[in-house]
């Protein structure tokens, strides 16, 4: 009955419209999970040691171990008001899902969910080839999103690693500083005020 | 298990917030009027089949509610992993710390969602009852415990106490308490095992999967007709 069961689960999820393929990794890198924190804390070996790291040294060291670099807000901010962004030099890509992006994203950001890059690579490959600049962000925290989209992109389209550039307070920072939220499709001219409401622009 | 069922039925009716909370985001039940229907009204459903059980009042009844409310428990908390994002339970299961392997984290997955959901249906059917409900205890021991070990490692690092750790353990509910989840898996372990017994064969379509053996009846003894017993 097990054994059935599995094999009826298996085709389940090749005919589900939100099936995985089985064979993929969808975490490459570096992030072997026993090097990763427990949520919300920065030390599991508790309070007693005193080797605590902060979780943007962790996440820095094992960007920098991927090859890839982090952006605080500021580098973020100045890259959002780069002219080089008019022309796609600078983009922004928005590794979430489609539920989130339509939910609020950073304006012209593109769309790429890395679970779905059958349907999403299209969105973004030639602008990636072009821009000289690519910062990836996902809901900041312990989202890790970010990186393993810039990871596949890297591997996939062979994009250096120079241009490559992730936002460690992601969204969610984006939105705790008040600066725009774009809401539906990409240059949809619809935003988000400060409340979180919807206003056209 | 009667005290869990009241207590799971209580603590809903204490923290009504976070139960409309919960039926609102994860039930997906939108409607104000639904929502606050079902707020209201579960919690002492709950409450009542605990007060049931004690009873021991007409408990094949009993036993029948036990596997329809596991059924559709395994059906709902399969598909809620299964279809929106499948992705989500994936990342969750990484965060156990436990499978690395891509072959291996993709099968568990993208496979188990769905194995609930199969397990639920066979509960809801009565088909393959006690097959089923060990796989569901096979499925519960083994994550309870990963959950557990989880939710004991918050609270040694974070400091706070056991029970106010709060995490999406990935069981298809979104972020719970954890000593509330403990006392869920419980229950459903419990109903489970209690399944497993042999109860709950009302209205099944098949309780035994494979055919079960015709019972070896005694030989009847021959019946000597009255008019030969006369004639002795």
């Amino acid at each position: 009955m097990a054994v059935t069961g599995a094999a009826l689960a298996f085709a389940a999820n090749a005919l589900s419209p939100r099936g995985l393929p089985l064979t993929k990794n969808y975490f490459p890198g570096t992030v072997a999970a026993l090097h990763r924190p427990v949520i919300g804390v920065t030390n599991t070996a508790g309070a007693a040691a005193a080797t605590t790291n902060s979780p943007q040294e962790l996440l820095s060291a094992r960007l920098l171990a991927d090859g890839l670099q982090l952006a605080n807000s500021n580098q973020v901010l100045q890259l959002f008001h780069d002219p080089r962004r008019e022309q796609d030099g600078v983009i922004f890509i928005d590794a979430r899902d489609e539920d989130h992006y339509r939910a609020g994203h950073i304006p012209g950001a593109y769309l790429f969910d890395r679970f779905h890059p059958e349907i999403y690579l299209t969105n973004v490959l030639s602008v990636c080839l072009t821009a000289e600049q690519i910062i990836f962000y996902c809901n900041g925290g312990e989202c890790e999103d970010s990186e393993h989209a810039a990871i596949m992109l890297r591997d996939s389209i062979s994009i250096p690693k120079e241009k490559l550039f992730v936002y460690e307070g992601g969204i969610t920072e984006w939105a705790t500083n008040g600066l725009p939220i774009e809401l539906g499709q990409r240059n949809s001219g619809q935003f988000a005020d400060r409340a979180g409401r919807q206003k056209a622009e | 298990m009667a005290a869990l069922f009241i207590y799971l039925g209580l603590s809903k009716v204490f923290h009504p917030a976070e139960f409309a909370k919960s039926v609102r985001e994860q039930l997906l039940v939108a409607g104000p009027m639904p929502a606050s229907l079902v707020t209201a009204v579960a919690p002492w459903l709950e409450v009542l089949y605990g007060l049931w059980l004690l009873t021991g009042f007409a408990r094949e009844a009993a036993a029948l509610l036990a596997r329809w409310w596991l059924g559709c428990v395994f059906i709902f908390m399969g598909l809620h992993k299964a279809l929106p994002h499948p992705d989500y339970f994936l990342k969750l299961i990484l965060q156990y710390d436990m499978v690395t392997n891509p072959l291996l984290l993709n099968s568990i997955g993208l496979a188990l969602p769905w194995f609930e959901v199969f397990c639920g249906l066979l509960l809801l059917a009565g088909v393959a009852v006690r097959g089923a409900a060990l796989n569901i205890i096979i499925m519960l021991v083994p994550f309870t415990l990963v959950v557990l070990k989880r939710a004991l490692a918050i609270a040694a690092v974070s400091g706070i106490p056991f029970c106010a750790v709060k995490f999406d353990c990935g069981c298809g509910a979104g972020e719970v308490f954890i000593c509330h989840k403990l006392v869920e898996n419980t229950v459903l372990l419990l109903l489970a095992a209690w399944l497993l017994t042999g109860r709950g064969r009302q209205l099944c379509s098949r309780f035994n999967l494979l055919r079960e053996q015709a019972p070896v009846l005694a030989q009847p003894e021959p019946v000597i007709p009255p008019a030969t017993q006369r004639a002795r």
